[in-house]
């Protein structure tokens, strides 16, 4: 967070970067010219977005160090792309590169199998969360829970949309459904866990 | 009008992603709905408590040393070893204790001694590095020890190294999906793609299907299919994620190719029959081609993927428009024979003493154009029924001033001399459709979509949805569309919608997949049916078919289909007909379906040609001004001897059916522009024309004093207003003003070298003295402003004609 400040500081233009979806569609900067305009951008999308790659990626795969893999590949695309997008299109166009590359190593591996809830907290050296609070937990667990219960497709949209806040437009450029089919998915989805959701607070 | 809770609109709005219109729209929509309010406040506040559990949820890291290898590739390449770089189960149980440094000098050997066997490509070195390959584009899963004590994954990984910075040995980046140091192609978005057929590999007993992979060179591979869903079709099929795409700079030095065996890893596999884990006769193949530029690289079809694996799977090459210089685009060689069209029998010189009179019907197709255009530039010669002559002249708007008067279009006729035949005349009839004031008619459209399995084709299926799309995007409230689709069993896939609900539409569009034999009679039947149901009196009522003209089952009889199409004409519903793909397409069929069905018929090969016909031509495609147009034209004898109608030989009609009011003939649509040319021996030129006999009963006719008026011909012209029944005369005397071509206007000009390259490409034996070359520089002197580029295109195609046509020497 330090050095976004400081990035911040000396780059007051870029006070749109990371996090804050812009309208534009205008995506792509002309290339970089400079390796240290570069190398701040990647670290600054390292220090941003390494945490929820690596939890998107974990949709694809099973496996940590395979979703390792998947998110230091995606970063040394950020450093080798000759273009890369400015500012709110970066975030979309990472996503859609750990995409990508997630599902070229599960056709190479032929591996899918779905992600269970339980599976994903149980891995082996990873912290717990940090809350403790037991009917806290249990509600979120239960919202995991239902979100696994998805479809697929309505599964990814609904993280892509809320656990990593991408516009319509953005999910709709990293997983390849046009935006009204996106539209479509998320208001299905919506509609399952109102109704999920409701049950179960009716029984509460 | 309350909302229905299904409407995808509600969760965008909750969630802010309606912009300006359709959000007032919503807002408006909901202050009238209460149950529509409390809805909304509900899917907002679910939201938030997604957002907040989804993002409380607990994100892992990188390790340190991954980190640290990205931010190093960032501060400008340099080496990232294998330490850094982890890659899956093997380096977890590999052996922890090795010390890096100690790990990344022997890796730096051996990747030397691979370096320099690649580069020095021996026998005796070759099957060790196909081995590696072999398992790279293996299926196995099991990463248990490779053979040669080598690390799978480092074996990989210097492979990769070698080709991604070739002459660097270890040096380099770690290869992944995108072009590292090299010029991507000019447009970044350049994607192609390939079919790979699952069920021949299969073994996870998934549903057999074809997936299709795009590669884009920025962003790496994305899947049309939906692969996450794992519903099996993923199993069996694998290439190399790591071989890369290829622009190449200059010519091979030297084309080496490799061979392997597939790596036998499942009893479903095929044999294995000497027991030595490799498939007996899967073969793996890559070619490599080796520059001074660039070294040791895959070898492409110019730039594409390049594995080609034997049997089971073909490179099949790009399929976008958007074609990097070098590559030639896949033609379907087999496919070709199925294309039909009608023999074409060329006008001859007609003498005017036998016969005066020339009727025709006027046609607004242009689907010729750009079917010859897809031969072209495929690299082969377009078909001489292919290139039907007015079509390729009435593809291009001239300059033609608008109606003035009470009829829906103007007619001018002009005179000059013929570019061929300098003795002849060369006479230009043009009509121009009144263009769409302000506002157009509604429109009542049913899409009647063919997605039997041979529209399965990046070419046929998604163009379809892509120019559908475009069309759908310019419909307003006032409009509505319905979508029917035939394959095997026909039904319609979206009842009649308003036309701004864009949400349905394009979702039914999206949603459409191709599968089945094609039953075309079913399908046409319901879709005239709902346009019927949802008639607008007085507007515009369409049934826009798309399709590659594949009518396997059913009304195969094209007779019978004629007939069908024919009939429902008449309820006054019209049809325009799109046609798409190659190999299949039915050419002949849906031309004449669009002259029966009262509508036009256009040949959609690229986006930008949906473009032109469904966006910039929007108003001539849905919308008829005048129907049953045609055109009588008399001669004067003392001014003409004979005379050769160029084109339009399928749209002659019998003398008697000028007059006669139920007689079916062309429509021109909003701003159409309608091209007629005739080619005049004026009298006194001494033709040289077979005759008839000298009459036995009746003398030679007798001149009126009309014929020394000093015209050249007379041009009469029946049309009817859309829903009238009785045609409208128009008359028209034209003089010859002794013009010659090159005082002519660009217009005349340009389509004078349309009909020219026309009588080329059908090797006319009245072309006359034309040649590509004498047709491209008169073209090229009548280019006029070209606002969109399409007689510069036109100039191209010339050139591209220059390959495939045998050609006479010139004079």
């Amino acid at each position: 967070m330090l050095s976004l400040a400081r990035f911040w500081a000396k780059n007051p233009g870029h006070g749109a970067f990371l996090g804050v979806r812009t309208q534009a569609d205008a995506r792509w900067v002309m290339r970089q010219t400079e390796t240290d305009q570069r190398a701040e951008q990647v670290r600054i999308a390292l220090e941003a977005y390494e945490g929820p790659l690596l939890r998107y990626a974990l949709r694809f795969t099973t496996d940590v160090e395979t979703a390792r893999d998947i998110v230091q590949d995606t970063f040394l695309s950020l450093c080798r792309a000759e273009r890369v997008p400015c500012d709110g299109g970066l975030k979309a166009w990472l996503f859609t590169v750990c995409r990508n590359r997630a599902l070229d190593l599960w056709r190479k591996e032929r591996r899918m199998t779905p992600l269970d809830e339980t599976q994903l907290r149980e891995r082996p050296g990873e912290t717990p969360p940090a809350s403790t609070v037991l009917e806290r937990r249990e509600r979120a667990d239960h919202v995991l829970a239902l979100v696994g219960a998805l479809p697929e497709r309505q599964q990814e949209v609904i993280r892509l949309k809320f656990q990593e806040g991408l516009s319509y437009r953005e999910i709709s450029e990293v997983t390849g459904h046009s935006v009204s089919h996106v539209g479509v998915l998320l208001h299905h989805a919506m509609a399952t866990l109102r109704r999920r959701l409701s049950e179960f607070a009716a029984e509460a | 009008m309350n909302l229905d809770a299904n409407d995808p609109r509600l969760t965008a709005y909750a969630l802010g992603e309606l912009e300006d219109t359709e959000r007032a729209e919503m807002e408006r929509l909901l202050a009238g709905d209460e149950s529509a309010r409390r809805l909304v406040e509900e899917i907002r506040r679910t939201g938030e408590l997604l957002a907040r559990e989804l993002g409380a949820e607990h994100c892992p890291h990188l390790s340190d040393a991954q980190r640290r290898a990205i931010e190093r590739q960032a501060d400008g390449g340099g080496v990232v070893s294998l330490a850094e770089r982890r890659r899956g189960r093997c380096w977890s149980t590999a052996g922890l204790g090795r010390s890096v440094a100690g790990l990344a000098a022997s890796l730096f050997v051996v990747a030397t001694v691979f370096g320099v066997a690649l580069l020095n490509f021996q026998a005796a070195r070759g099957p060790r590095v196909v081995d590696r390959l072999s398992e790279m584009s293996s299926e196995r899963v099991d990463h248990t020890a490779p053979p040669h004590g080598m690390e799978r994954d480092e074996v990989a990984m210097i492979w990769e190294d070698q080709l991604a910075q070739p002459g660097e040995g270890a040096e380099g980046s770690v290869g992944s999906d995108e072009v590292s140091g090299e010029k991507a192609p000019v447009d970044g978005s350049v994607c192609y793609e390939w079919n790979q057929p699952v069920d021949s590999f299969s073994t996870t007993g998934g549903t057999a299907s074809k997936e299709r992979y795009y590669y884009d060179p920025a962003l790496g591979t994305r899947s049309s299919g939906d692969i996450v869903s794992g519903d099996g079709g993923g199993g069996g099929h694998d290439w190399p994620a790591d071989a890369k795409p290829k622009v190449q700079s200059g010519p091979p030095a030297r084309e080496i190719t490799l061979r392997g065996h597939r790596v036998a890893n499942s009893p479903a596999d095929a044999a294995d029959n000497d027991g030595d884990g490799l498939c007996d006769s899967d073969l793996v193949e890559l070619s490599m081609t080796e520059t001074r530029d660039e070294g040791v690289r895959p070898k492409g079809d110019g730039n594409g993927r390049i594995v080609s694996i034997n049997g089971d799977w073909e490179f099949d090459g790009p399929r976008t428009e958007t074609l990097v210089p070098g590559t030639t685009p896949l033609g379907d060689e087999e496919g070709g024979l199925r294309e039909a069209y009608d023999r074409i029998v060329d006008n001859p010189f007609k003498r005017v003493a036998d016969d005066p009179l020339s009727t025709f019907s006027i046609d607004v197709d242009t689907a010729a154009y750009a079917n010859v255009r897809r031969f072209l530039r495929s690299g082969t010669r377009p078909p001489r029924d292919a290139a039907r002559i007015e079509e390729l002249i009435n593809y291009f708007t001239y300059d033609y001033p608008q109606p003035a008067g009470e009829h829906p279009f103007s007619v001018n006729v002009d005179v000059a001399s013929c570019p061929w035949t300098p003795d002849h005349r060369l006479v230009r009839i043009g009509l121009q459709g009144r263009e769409m004031a302000g506002g157009r008619p509604a429109c009542n459209l049913v899409f009647l979509l063919d997605v039997s399995g041979s529209m399965n084709e990046p070419n046929k299926l998604p163009l379809v949805k892509e120019a559908l799309s475009m069309l759908a995007n310019q419909l307003t409230g006032s409009d509505r569309v319905a979508m029917v689709v035939y394959a095997g069993a026909s039904g319609l896939v979206l009842p009649t919608t308003p036309g701004d609900d864009k949400q349905a539409i394009l979702t039914a569009l999206e949603n459409l997949q191709a599968g089945g034999s094609t039953n075309g009679g079913e399908g046409i039947e319901l879709a005239y049916k709902t346009a019927a149901e949802s008639f607008l009196e007085g507007q515009a009522n369409r049934v826009i078919l798309c399709t590659d003209g594949d009518f396997n089952v059913g009304v195969t009889d094209r007779g019978a289909l004629v007939r069908l199409i024919e009939e429902k004409a008449k309820t006054g519903v019209f049809l325009s007909v799109l046609g798409f793909g190659m190999g299949n397409l039915q050419d002949a069929t849906l031309e004449q379906l669009a002259d029966k069905g009262n509508g036009n018929y256009a040949y959609i090969d690229t986006s930008a040609e949906a473009k032109k016909v469904l966006v910039d031509q929007l108003g001539g495609t849905l919308v008829t001004i005048a129907k049953d147009v045609k055109i009588q034209v008399e001669f004067n004898p003392l001014a003409v001897e004979a005379f050769r109608l160029i084109g339009y030989e399928n749209r002659v009609l019998q003398h008697q059916d000028f007059n006669d009011d139920t007689k079916d003939a062309g429509e021109i649509g909003a701003g159409h522009t309608v091209t007629a040319l005739y080619e005049i021996v004026p009298s006194g030129t001494g033709a040289d024309l077979p005759g008839v006999d000298p009459l036995l009963y009746q003398k030679p006719r007798e001149l009126t004093d009309a014929a020394n008026s000093g015209e050249l011909m007379n041009v009469s012209l029946r049309y009817k207003l859309p829903d009238a029944d009785t045609s409208t005369l128009l008359i028209e005397p034209v003089v010859d003003g002794g013009a010659g071509i090159g005082e002519a206007a660009d217009d005349f000009r340009f389509a004078a070298a349309v009909a020219g390259f026309g009588m080329i490409l059908r090797d006319s034996e009245h072309k006359g003295a034309a040649t590509l070359d004498s047709v491209r520089e008169l073209a090229a002197g009548g280019l006029g402003t070209d606002p969109h580029g399409y007689r510069t295109e036109f100039l191209e195609l010339v050139e591209l004609a220059k390959a495939v046509v045998p050609q006479a020497t010139g004079e």
